[in-house]
């Protein structure tokens, strides 16, 4: 029994001494807090742009060392980010979306970097643009530095609308001129009774429907700053969801919750089976791939009021940060000319810096697509949805019931708003900025 | 049978054509379009270089073929002892093991978390294998545990009375007779190892220590127009597993204890 004692404890001692060579060791921020480590999400593409940058910074700054923690998708990049938290193990600095950024900035647990943009002034605020900085306030002081700033606009397949004779989409066209479109672009091409073509594919999420609710004079929950409940049940708002649900219940212009499912909106629209389709910035990087696909980009459509909804990504660092003023020079450079232009360069993102953003690295007139003024003539009309700690549960709470009210078929048998605040008692009551 | 094979198949089977397509062209209108009418291996290309699937592989492959032997010591090991053991204890000890294999694996991220960061293993690979040193998963100690309760009492008492220790026990006796059962632990860890996914997205850190399971998420976000990429991916690191599972055929059919994977 003894011998197997020993043995086992040999075979632990050889595992672990095996596996520690493998995985590198324990990185700490050793050597004076000169390393540090930033954890981004996004396609390999993506990623190898951050990796340049990297590179750049770390050339131009041979005192620091970047160790980078790549991670895929968005949902794997929040998993690893608040067990790390929790572990107390967190990266210098990550990347997040202003509307998840609300849930660490409640915990006190990121550190404010108003104050010291302020205090190096290398980096200041109005070089940014006024929406994005906004939104990643909490409390009225600057907590992570805006990247990026990529609103929501109408991708179009310019070649159908030319072939059906349908006026191309202008600065200031209006829900009636979209709906006309969208009719008018449905098509079922080989007569068999099923629609081929799609004037439209939306997906029926708050993120999605909230700028028609506010272009429509209406508003997604009665406080922007204090939000207590959704506010669905206004004139202003039940108009544009009404609007919104025509789109499948009455004019069938969007695919079935069915056909939604076997084939998504992007790989329709990249086939020729979708004429406009609601996207961030992202969407352009998959669309210059495509050979032979003639799109473009247009502002959403008004009503009352000209209104898109901000997607935007920040710079956030950890209160725990042992390299906090590395950290920061890490960020003065991302941000700076060098930094911006590698970033913007994978056409991915809408840089926030306005000089980067004016300039041909961003509007380059060789690529695709070619309205690319669009995404900033969009940034003067963008609104965000609240920054509540809990605004991430919110709406993944939320997004199940407005499918579901999207696609009914018929007058729904619920009220969306009453459904929606059922859905999310509680989660409303989180501190606000 | 063969339509329900069939409906099985399909899948695998278009994991493997897929990725002939060339990348970039929109995603195949029904299945008609499927079939890439100039096969291209330009999608296995862009899958090595559009991210490190090659190291991720080797990675994986240490990581599995440290994890795998491990859990066949000590699952194996807990297993006879468990056989061994009569009375109360020994119920105590099953009824235990049945409710861990109910404890879902996001209840402990937290605690294993701080356990591996006060250890000061995050970073390595310790936190992907240190299951194996618990016997991989309290099915696989089970497993084992019902394989050599199905051997006869008098092959135990005569190998004890011949002298044979515990080692001796264990590696002369009874794991020869239980060949279909090891090699049924050997696929279902390997797989459980090779595809592990949260571990070493929560454990590891720089891009050269990553797992190719992590690789594939990252390719999964390329786009419609790129899941020939993301299929190509998807394949390389399958097949690994369909080799280990065709390799271990020999193993199934173990000679001693008849044909069963249980041992008899």
């Amino acid at each position: 029994m003894v011998r197997t004692l020993i043995s086992i404890s040999l075979l632990f001692t050889i595992v672990c001494g095996m596996a520690g060579c493998g995985g590198g060791g324990q990185k700490t921020a050793e050597g004076g807090g000169n390393l540090i480590r930033l954890q981004a999400f996004g396609d390999p593409a993506e990623l190898d742009a951050y990796k340049e940058l990297i590179a750049a910074f770390e050339k131009e700054n041979p005192d620091v060392r970047v160790e980078f923690i790549p991670v895929g998708k968005q949902k794997d990049h929040m998993a690893k980010l608040t067990t790390s938290f929790v572990g107390g193990q967190p990266p210098d600095l990550f990347l997040i979306n202003f509307r998840r950024f609300g849930q660490f900035a409640e915990k006190d647990v990121l550190e404010p970097l108003g104050p010291r943009m302020a205090e190096r002034g290398k980096l200041k605020e109005s070089d940014l643009y006024e929406q994005t900085v906004e939104a990643f306030k909490y409390k009225d002081t600057l907590t992570c530095i805006p990247q990026n700033v990529s609103s929501l606009v109408i991708y179009y397949n310019r070649a159908m609308f030319q072939e059906a004779g349908v006026p191309l989409p202008t600065a200031d066209w209006t829900w009636d001129d979209f709906l006309v479109a969208g009719k008018a672009l449905t098509k079922d091409t080989n007569g068999d009774g099923k629609t081929d073509v799609f004037g439209l594919g939306f997906e029926p999420t708050l993120i999605r429907i909230a700028p028609f609710i506010w272009q429509n004079g209406g508003e997604i929950v009665d406080n922007q700053e204090n939000p207590t409940r959704f506010m669905f049940d206004s004139w202003a708002a039940a108009e544009a969801l009404a609007f919104i649900r025509s789109w499948y219940s009455e004019h069938r212009i969007v695919p079935s919750l069915v056909e939604n499912k076997s084939e998504d909106h992007e790989s329709r629209f990249a086939r020729g089976g979708l004429a406009m389709i609601p996207h961030s910035r992202r969407f352009t990087a998959t669309l210059r791939g495509v050979p032979n696909l003639d799109w473009d980009v247009a502002p959403l459509p008004q009503r009352k009021h000209k209104v898109t909804v901000l997607h935007s990504d920040a710079y956030c660092m950890a209160k725990e940060s042992t390299s906090k003023d590395a950290a920061y020079r890490f960020i003065e450079f991302a941000l700076g000319t060098t930094g911006a232009g590698i970033i913007a360069k994978s056409g991915r993102t809408v840089p926030t810096v306005k000089t980067i953003a004016n300039s041909p690295v961003f509007l380059d007139p060789t690529q695709k697509p070619a309205s690319a003024q669009v995404f900033l003539d969009s940034i003067t009309s963008m609104r965000r949805t609240p920054n509540i700690g809990s605004w991430n549960e919110i709406e993944t709470r939320a997004d199940p019931i407005i499918e579901e009210w999207y696609f009914t078929e018929g007058p729904p048998k619920e009220r969306l708003g009453q459904e929606l605040n059922e859905a999310t008692v509680g989660l409303f009551k989180g501190v606000s900025p | 049978m063969i339509l329900l094979a069939a409906v099985f198949v399909f899948p695998l089977l278009l994991m493997v054509i897929a990725p002939l397509r060339q990348p970039g062209l929109p995603p195949p209108r029904g299945l008609g379009e499927v079939f890439p009418l100039s096969p291209s291996l330009q999608s296995f290309r862009d899958a090595f270089s559009l991210v490190p699937l090659g190291r991720s592989i080797l990675n994986s492959i240490f990581v599995t073929g440290i994890a795998v032997p491990i859990t066949i010591l000590t699952a194996s090991w807990a297993g006879l002892a468990l056989t061994l053991m009569r009375g109360r204890l020994r119920v105590v000890i099953i009824a235990a093991l049945v409710l861990l294999a109910t404890v879902p694996l996001t209840a402990v991220w937290i605690p294993r978390f701080v356990l591996f960061d006060k250890l000061g293993l995050i970073g390595t690979y310790v936190p992907l294998i240190a299951p194996a040193l618990m016997g991989g998963s309290p099915l696989f100690v089970l497993f084992y545990a019902v394989a050599f309760h199905r051997i006869p009492r008098e092959v135990f008492e005569a190998a004890i009375m011949e002298g044979c220790g515990a080692l001796r026990l264990w590696w002369r006796v009874t794991l020869p007779l239980v060949k279909p059962t090891t090699a049924a632990i050997v696929l279902l860890s390997a797989v459980a190892f090779w595809s592990s996914f949260i571990d070493p997205l929560l454990y590891l850190k720089a891009e050269k220590d990553l797992t190719a399971p992590l690789m594939i998420h990252s390719l999964d976000l390329l786009g419609p127009t790129n899941w020939p990429v993301f299929l190509g991916a998807s394949l390389v690191i399958t097949l690994p597993i369909v080799v280990a599972f065709f390799a271990a055929q020999r193993l199934f059919q173990g000679k001693e204890r008849g044909g069963s994977w249980l041992g008899r």
